[in-house]
C-alpha cells in the first residue's frame, strides 16, 4: 500500500470516529422545564371570564303620512351601553310576516327615506346590526299610500227608499273607508230650512244642527239614523251631503237631491 | 532471465538468518521483559463537600402558577359585542438557577371560545378602556409572538410583560349573541437553556 492510500484510510477512518462521537454525544443532553399556567378570569368562575351580550331590539319605526310620494320613516336608537347598534337598516316587506326584505337604507342616523316607489301596501321594519354578522329585527309597521282614486259612494235616489233607516247607500275604497258623514236639509214650501238631528229630528238650520253628522257604515253600506217614517216624508226639497274619507285620507263629497 | 551466481545466493541466505534471529531478539525482549519489572504504588481517595441540584423557576406576577393556575382576574369581559377586547399584563419572572426560553401556548373555551381572538405581545403594554362603550383596551407595543412559540429568553433574574389581548372580533356570527360561557388559558413553559 502506498503512503498516500494509507493516509487516506486514516483520514477515513478518524471522520468516522468523529461521527460516531458526535452522533452518540446528542442523545446525552438534557434540559430542565417548568410549566406555569395562567386562566383568565376569577378562580372561581374562569369558565365564564368572558360572555357575550346581544343587540337590544329595536322600535318599531313611524311613518309619514300616506300619500304617493316618498314615505319618511323614524325611530329611535337602541339602548344605549350594552347592545347599541352601530348602525340600521330599514327593511321594507310585502308581507305582514316573513318574506324577503327589501333593504330600503343603511344608516347610522335614525332617519331614512323610501323613495319608493311603493306599489300597494307594505310593511317596514327596523333592523338593527353591529359589526359584521349581529343583527336584531323589530316589529313591523304597515303602510298603505294614497292613491288618486277617491271612495266612491253611491247615493240612491229618490232618497228614503231605506228600511230602518232615514237614507242609505254604499261606499267604498281600495284603503278602507275611515268615515261616512252626512248632512240631510230640508226646505219647506214657506222657505224655512231644517236640518236632520238623529235624536232630536228636523231642527231650524243653524250652524251647529247643519254640521256633518256621523252615519252607520258596514262596508260597502251606510245609513242615516232615524225612522224612515219621519225622515224623507213630508213634502220638501230634500238635499243629502255625503262626505266619505278612506283610510289613506282621500274624500269624497257627494249630493242627492229629491223633492217630495 | 540470468540464474544467480552462488555469491549471490549466499548473501541472500545471510540476510534472512540475520532477518530472523533480530526478529526472535525483539519477540524475546516483549515477552520476557515484563516480568522481571516491579512499581511501588500508593493511593488517595479525596471525598468532596457534596452536591444539589439548581431548579428552573418561571413565575406569573410573582406566582408559580403551577399545580394551581394562576387567575388573571383582570383578563375577564362579560357581555361583549363585536370589536370590543380587553388586555392584561403579564410578569414573567426568572427566579430560578438557570436561564431559560418560554413558550406560552393559548387554548380558548366554552361556547364563547370559538369566537375569541387571543393575541401576545412581548414587551407590549395594557392600554385603552375598559369601561366605556365600545370597550377597547389593547397592548401596545412589544413583539408579537404566536401560540407556542418561543416567546423570548430570560436570563436566570430578569423579568418582563407579556402582554395578553382577547377580542371578539367584528366578523363575530350572529350564533354568538348572549353567549353565557367563554375561557381562556395560556400554558407556558420554560426551558433551559444549555449554552
Amino acid at each position: 500500500m502506498s503512503a498516500a492510500k494509507q493516509a487516506g484510510a486514516l483520514l477515513a477512518a478518524l471522520a468516522v470516529a468523529a461521527v460516531v462521537l458526535l452522533a452518540g454525544g446528542a442523545g446525552t443532553l438534557a434540559a430542565f422545564t417548568d410549566p406555569a399556567t395562567v386562566r383568565a378570569g376569577t378562580a372561581a368562575a374562569p369558565d365564564s371570564a368572558f360572555t357575550s351580550g346581544r343587540i337590544a331590539t329595536p322600535a318599531t319605526p313611524t311613518t309619514s303620512a300616506p300619500s304617493s310620494g316618498p314615505v319618511q320613516l323614524s325611530w329611535s336608537a337602541t339602548a344605549a351601553g350594552l347592545g347599541t347598534a352601530d348602525r340600521y337598516e330599514i327593511l321594507r316587506y310585502t308581507s305582514a310576516s316573513g318574506g324577503t326584505p327589501a333593504i330600503v337604507c343603511t344608516t347610522a342616523a335614525l332617519t331614512c327615506t323610501d323613495a319608493g316607489p311603493v306599489a300597494g301596501q307594505v310593511w317596514y321594519a327596523v333592523r338593527a346590526r353591529m359589526g359584521d354578522s349581529w343583527t336584531n329585527e323589530g316589529a313591523r309597521i304597515a303602510y298603505a299610500p294614497s292613491t288618486a282614486t277617491p271612495p266612491a259612494v253611491v247615493i240612491p235616489v229618490p232618497l228614503g227608499g231605506c228600511s230602518g233607516s232615514v237614507a242609505c247607500g254604499t261606499a267604498s275604497s281600495a284603503s278602507g273607508i275611515a268615515s261616512v258623514e252626512y248632512i240631510l236639509r230640508r226646505t219647506l214650501s214657506g222657505g224655512v230650512a231644517q236640518c236632520w238631528d238623529p235624536v232630536l229630528r228636523w231642527q231650524s238650520a243653524g250652524t251647529a244642527t247643519c254640521a256633518y253628522r256621523p252615519a252607520s257604515y258596514y262596508a260597502p253600506d251606510w245609513t242615516i239614523p232615524g225612522s224612515p217614517g219621519q225622515g224623507i216624508k213630508d213634502p220638501a226639497t230634500y238635499v243629502l251631503t255625503v262626505r266619505v274619507t278612506d283610510n289613506l285620507g282621500n274624500q269624497t263629497i257627494q249630493s242627492a237631491t229629491t223633492t217630495i | 532471465m540470468a540464474e544467480p551466481s552462488a555469491t549471490d545466493r549466499r548473501f541472500a541466505r545471510s540476510r534472512m538468518i540475520l532477518g530472523a534471529l533480530a526478529l526472535l531478539g525483539a519477540i524475546c525482549l516483549l515477552l520476557g521483559g515484563q516480568g522481571t519489572y516491579a512499581y511501588w504504588t500508593d493511593a488517595a481517595t479525596v471525598t468532596g463537600s457534596g452536591f444539589s441540584s439548581g431548579r428552573l423557576d418561571l413565575t406569573v406576577n410573582g406566582q408559580q402558577g403551577n399545580p394551581t393556575a394562576y387567575a388573571a382576574t383582570n383578563l375577564s369581559l362579560t357581555t361583549m359585542v363585536p370589536g370590543e377586547s380587553v388586555a392584561a399584563n403579564l410578569s414573567i419572572a426568572n427566579v430560578g438557577d438557570a436561564d431559560f426560553t418560554y413558550a406560552p401556548t393559548v387554548s380558548t373555551g366554552g361556547g364563547l371560545g370559538p369566537a375569541l381572538e387571543v393575541r401576545m405581545f412581548v414587551g407590549g403594554s395594557e392600554t385603552g378602556d375598559d369601561n366605556t362603550y365600545p370597550r377597547t383596551e389593547t397592548c401596545a407595543g412589544g413583539t408579537p409572538v404566536a401560540s407556542g412559540a418561543v416567546a423570548a429568553r430570560l436570563n436566570r433574574g430578569a423579568s418582563q410583560t407579556l402582554c395578553v389581548q382577547v377580542t371578539l372580533p367584528a366578523s363575530t356570527g350572529n350564533a354568538y349573541q348572549n353567549v353565557t360561557t367563554g375561557s381562556v388559558s395560556i400554558a407556558l413553559l420554560a426551558t433551559q437553556v444549555i449554552a
